[in-house]
C-alpha cells in the first residue's frame, strides 16, 4: 500500500513537473523577440565570434596588448572569451550553444539561442526545486517554487542576457552543496564543490555568494543542527581543510580584477560593468546613500519586489519564530536582498524567489503543524493567532512570542 | 509604419538576406538605421559595426576593419569611401524626420542612388535598400527571405564574414 502510494506521489511530481516545463516552453516561444532587438543581443555575437579565432594563439611577441599582434583582445581567443560585460563565463555559453547547433545543422538564430537559453534555464530552476524539496520535505513547496520562478524567469529573462545561465551554475552549486559533508568530504565532493564554485565566482554569480554560504548552512543545519557560530566552529576552524573552498573564489575574483585592471580599459568585464553602473572604489558613505536612496524609492515607488518581499519576509519571521530555535536566519533575508539589489536589481529576483519559497515552506511546514515524528503540533490558524496576538497585545506581544510563545499548544 | 518591436516582422534579417546575396566580400554598407539596429545588424550583414563620425548621427558604415586592427580612426584617414555599394535606409525616420529626410535625399543625389529592394511585409514596407551599382530592382518579403537566411547563411561557415563581428559587444557599445 504504501509503495503504491508513493509511485502515484512520484507520478503526480513528474506530471506536475511536465506540465510545468510545457506551459515553461510555450510562454518562453510567445514572449521571446524574434530578432536580435534589444542591448544584450548583442553578447550572443561575441559568443559566435569566438568560433572564428584561433584558439591557440599565442604570440606575444609584440608585447600583451599589442594592437598589432596576434594577442590583441580583437584577436586573442582567451582574451576575447573573457571579456564579457557579465563575468568571465558571459560568452561561453553562446559559444557552446552555436557549435552544438552547428554540429547538428540546427540554424543558429535567434530562435534556437533563445531556446537554449530556456532550457538551460528551466534545468537551473528545476535543479533548485529539486534542492528546495529537498530541504523543506514538501513536494508542494518545491512545484509551487519551479512554477513560481519559471513563470517569472520566463517573465524576466527571456532575451540574450546572461541570468538564463547563471540559473543554472547556481543550481549545480546548491546541489554540490546540499550533499556537501563538511565533516568528511570525499575528494570527488571537494572537486566538484571547487568546480562549480569557481563557475559561480567566474560568472555574475560572484555577488550571490553569501546566499550560497547561507544554503550551505541550512543544508548543513538539517543534518547536524549547528547555528552559524558553531557551524563556522565545527566546519571551517576545526576543519580548516576546508578553507580551500576560498581557492576558487578568490581566484575568480583575481581573474575579475585581471580583466578590469589589464584587458583593456574599465569598461571591460565585470567589474568594468559594475563601475559603469555603480562606480567601483566609490566612498562607502556614497555606497550606502545609494543603498537608501534604493530602498526608499522601493517603498515609495511601490515596487512590487519590495511589498512581496516584506509580505514573504513576515510570514518568515513568524514561521521563525514559531521555531525559535532558528531565529539568525532571521537578519539575513533583509541584508541579503539589500545588499544584491543595491547591485543589480534583476539578480535579486531569484534569491527573492528563494526567500520566498523558503518563508512560505515554512509557514506551510509549521502550519501543517508537523515535526519530526509526524505527529500534529500546531493547528492551522496559529500564524494568523499570532498576527492577532500581536494586534491584541502591543508591545507585549513582541516578549511573549519570544519568549513563551514558540511552543505553546494552541486550541 | 509600425515602429520596431517585438513581434514586427524580423525585417533586418532580410535586408541582411538581400544584401549577402549581392554584395562582395569587400563592400561597405551604409546602414542609416537608428544606433541599436546597426550594431544588431553585425549578425544580419555579417560584418563588423562601425560608427562614423564623419555623417554626424545619421549614417553608421559597416566595414571590415582592415588587418591587422587599427586603432586609429579609419575615417579620419579618408580609408572610408564617399560611395557605399549599398545604403539601407528606413522609410518610418525618413517620413518622421525631416533631417534624415534631407539627408538621404542629398545622399541619393549626391551619389546617383538606385532603389534596389523594398523589404516588405504584406503592404508594410520596412526598409529601403539603395545601391550605386546596378543590381536591379527586387521586391523582398520578409518571411521567406528569413527562410532562405536561416538555411543559407545560419551557420558558423557563413554567418560572419571576418571574426571582428561582435566586438561592439565586447566593450559594451550598446
Amino acid at each position: 500500500m504504501i509503495k503504491i502510494m508513493r509511485v502515484k506521489k512520484a507520478f503526480f511530481v513528474l506530471a506536475a513537473v511536465a506540465v510545468l516545463a510545457a506551459l515553461h516552453f510555450a510562454s518562453v516561444v510567445s514572449k521571446m523577440p524574434n530578432k536580435f532587438d534589444n542591448e544584450p543581443s548583442a553578447g550572443a555575437f561575441g559568443g559566435i565570434r569566438l568560433h572564428y579565432l584561433n584558439v591557440l594563439n599565442f604570440d606575444f611577441s609584440r608585447g600583451v596588448s599589442s594592437p598589432e599582434g596576434t594577442s590583441h583582445i580583437l584577436d586573442n581567443f582567451f582574451k576575447s572569451a573573457v571579456s564579457g560585460t557579465h563575468g568571465l563565463l558571459d560568452f561561453a555559453h553562446w559559444y557552446i550553444y552555436s557549435g552544438i547547433y552547428d554540429m547538428f545543422g540546427i540554424p543558429v538564430n535567434e530562435f534556437w539561442m533563445i531556446m537554449a537559453q530556456a532550457i538551460v534555464m528551466f534545468t537551473g530552476v528545476l535543479i533548485m526545486s529539486f534542492l528546495v524539496y529537498k530541504v523543506y520535505d514538501s513536494g508542494i513547496i518545491a512545484l509551487f517554487f519551479l512554477a513560481m520562478s519559471s513563470a517569472l524567469f520566463v517573465h524576466h529573462s527571456i532575451n540574450f542576457y546572461i541570468i538564463p545561465v547563471n540559473t543554472f551554475y547556481e543550481g549545480l552549486l546548491l546541489l554540490v552543496l546540499y550533499y556537501y559533508d563538511w565533516k568528511g568530504p570525499s575528494a570527488r565532493a571537494r572537486l566538484f564543490l571547487l568546480f562549480t564554485l569557481l563557475v559561480n565566482s567566474a560568472s555574475g554569480n560572484v555577488i550571490k555568494l553569501p546566499l550560497y554560504a547561507y544554503f550551505a548552512w541550512s543544508a548543513a543545519y538539517k543534518r547536524d543542527g549547528y547555528g552559524i557560530v558553531r557551524s563556522c566552529g565545527e566546519y571551517l576552524v576545526k576543519r580548516a581543510a576546508n578553507l580551500i573552498v576560498l581557492f576558487p573564489v578568490g581566484l575568480a575574483v583575481a581573474a575579475h580584477l585581471y580583466v578590469y585592471k589589464r584587458i583593456g580599459d574599465s569598461n571591460l568585464g565585470l567589474l568594468g560593468w559594475v563601475s559603469q553602473k555603480v562606480g567601483i572604489g566609490a566612498p562607502m558613505v556614497s555606497r550606502f546613500s545609494a543603498f537608501g536612496n534604493t530602498i526608499s524609492s522601493m517603498i515609495f515607488n511601490k515596487t512590487w519586489q519590495w511589498w512581496v518581499f516584506v509580505v514573504a519576509a513576515v510570514f518568515y519571521a513568524l514561521a521563525v519564530i514559531r521555531g525559535r530555535r532558528k531565529a539568525p536566519l532571521l537578519l539575513f533575508p533583509f541584508l541579503y536582498y539589500a545588499y544584491i539589489i543595491n547591485f543589480e536589481p534583476n539578480s535579486a529576483l531569484l534569491p527573492l524567489l528563494v526567500l520566498m519559497s523558503i518563508g512560505s515552506a515554512q509557514m506551510f511546514v509549521m502550519a501543517r503543524g508537523i515535526n519530526r515524528q509526524g505527529a500534529p503540533e500546531i493547528p492551522v490558524y496559529c500564524l494568523l493567532h499570532d498576527i492577532y496576538r500581536l494586534y491584541d497585545r502591543g508591545a507585549d506581544s513582541i516578549g511573549y512570542i519570544f519568549h513563551e510563545g514558540g511552543g505553546e499548544p494552541y486550541t | 509604419m509600425k515602429a520596431a518591436g517585438n513581434r514586427t516582422p524580423n525585417y533586418l534579417k532580410a535586408a541582411g538576406y538581400f544584401l549577402r546575396e549581392h554584395m562582395s566580400a569587400g563592400d561597405k554598407i551604409a546602414s542609416l538605421l537608428d544606433e541599436k539596429q546597426n550594431i544588431l545588424n553585425e549578425y544580419y550583414y555579417g560584418k563588423n559595426f562601425f560608427k562614423s563620425p564623419v555623417y554626424g548621427k545619421y549614417i553608421y558604415d559597416m566595414r571590415n576593419i582592415t588587418e591587422p586592427f587599427s586603432p586609429s580612426n579609419p575615417v579620419e584617414r579618408g580609408e572610408i569611401p564617399g560611395t557605399f555599394a549599398f545604403y539601407v535606409i528606413s522609410p518610418y525616420l525618413y517620413a518622421s524626420d525631416g533631417g534624415y529626410r534631407a539627408f538621404v535625399d542629398n545622399e541619393i543625389r549626391a551619389h546617383s542612388l538606385k532603389k534596389a529592394a523594398d523589404i516588405a511585409d504584406g503592404k508594410t514596407v520596412y526598409l529601403w535598400i539603395y545601391s550605386s551599382g546596378k543590381p536591379g530592382y527586387e521586391r523582398v518579403e520578409v518571411s521567406e527571405a528569413n527562410r532562405l537566411f536561416d538555411s543559407e547563411y545560419a551557420n558558423l561557415k557563413n554567418l560572419f564574414y571576418n571574426r571582428h563581428v561582435g566586438v561592439s559587444s565586447t566593450w559594451g557599445f550598446y
